[in-house]
């Protein structure tokens, strides 16, 4: 379920209808030029403990945004259609991506993973400012 | 009569079961084969094959709030109870109303004119290191 969850989240998808519009006040700076967009993802879920669990997921949605010299300031409304499952949803996780070019590749990264010097499965050039305000995901209930 | 027996001694042991804080199974038959396989409800984890229900967990108590919250995640429910209680027929019929009028809300906000779940998210937000840094680069785990 958790493996299904994060391919959900990491695969930016075409939503034409919704069922649930997630309004996400974005703002990021000095991110490395190899990334001109970056995504906020967002999966609702049935159950209030579903952000942690999983348990109740409903569906995903994805919407990008361009950056302009490395920043963005701005909200976001993610659209979300209920595909995995009956509504309604009573809470949610959005997770920031910085989409980018490597080597002729485009490739997503979650920038929760920037931070994570335990995240060895990739290692990215974009470092977080000392002591800056860093919120990667958020999460809450409708 | 043997069966009375059965059940009074089950009680009993349940009871005693009960005192020393110990864990007890739940079982739900549904109408229905499930909607989901697993799902947390009442407070404990639930885990649903075909139509039927099981899960464990302390106090052995059931509540009309507990199925009702499972039946709303995977379908009306015929028969709840645990080791030691089980919901009268009059509960049920309250836990399956319970629960279809959180599906009945569901389904009249899919079927109108998409009048979707809304709601607005704390920031996001992510400042990097000057502009101008090396390159992003990613390294997978083999």
């Amino acid at each position: 379920m958790r493996v299904a969850l994060l391919i959900a989240l990491a695969l930016p998808t075409t939503v034409l209808a919704q069922d649930a519009l997630l309004e996400v006040p974005v703002r990021v700076a000095n991110v490395s030029a190899a990334a001109s967009v970056g995504s906020v993802t967002c999966a609702v879920f049935a159950d209030p403990s579903g952000p942690t669990s999983s348990v109740g997921y409903l569906g995903s949605g994805s919407r990008w945004f361009a950056l302009a010299n490395g920043a963005f300031a701005g909200r976001i409304t993610v659209p979300v259609k209920f595909d995995a499952g009956p509504g309604p949803a009573r809470a949610y996780r959005c997770v920031l991506y910085f989409i980018f070019k490597d080597e002729g590749r485009t490739l997503t990264l979650a920038a929760g993973r920037l931070a994570d010097p335990a995240a060895v499965e990739y290692r990215a050039a974009f470092k977080a400012a000392t002591g800056a305000r860093l919120v990667y995901e958020v999460t809450g209930m409708f | 009569m043997h069966r009375l027996v059965v059940v009074a001694l089950l009680a009993s042991v349940a009871g005693l079961a009960q005192a020393q804080g110990k864990t007890f199974s739940y079982e739900a038959e549904l109408a229905q084969a499930a909607r989901r396989a697993a799902t947390t409800a009442g407070g404990v984890a639930w885990t649903c094959t075909d139509t039927r229900c099981t899960a464990s967990g302390r106090g052995g108590n059931v509540s009309v709030k507990g199925c009702s919250e499972l039946a709303r995640a995977v379908g009306p429910i015929a028969r709840y109870r645990s080791e030691i209680k089980a919901l009268s027929a009059a509960d049920l019929g309250e836990c399956n109303r319970i629960a279809q009028g959180a599906g009945g809300a569901a389904a009249k906000a899919a079927k109108g004119p998409a009048k979707p779940q809304r709601a607005t998210t704390p920031e996001i937000a992510f400042t990097g290191v000057a502009p101008g840094g090396a390159a992003a680069t990613v390294e997978r785990k083999p």
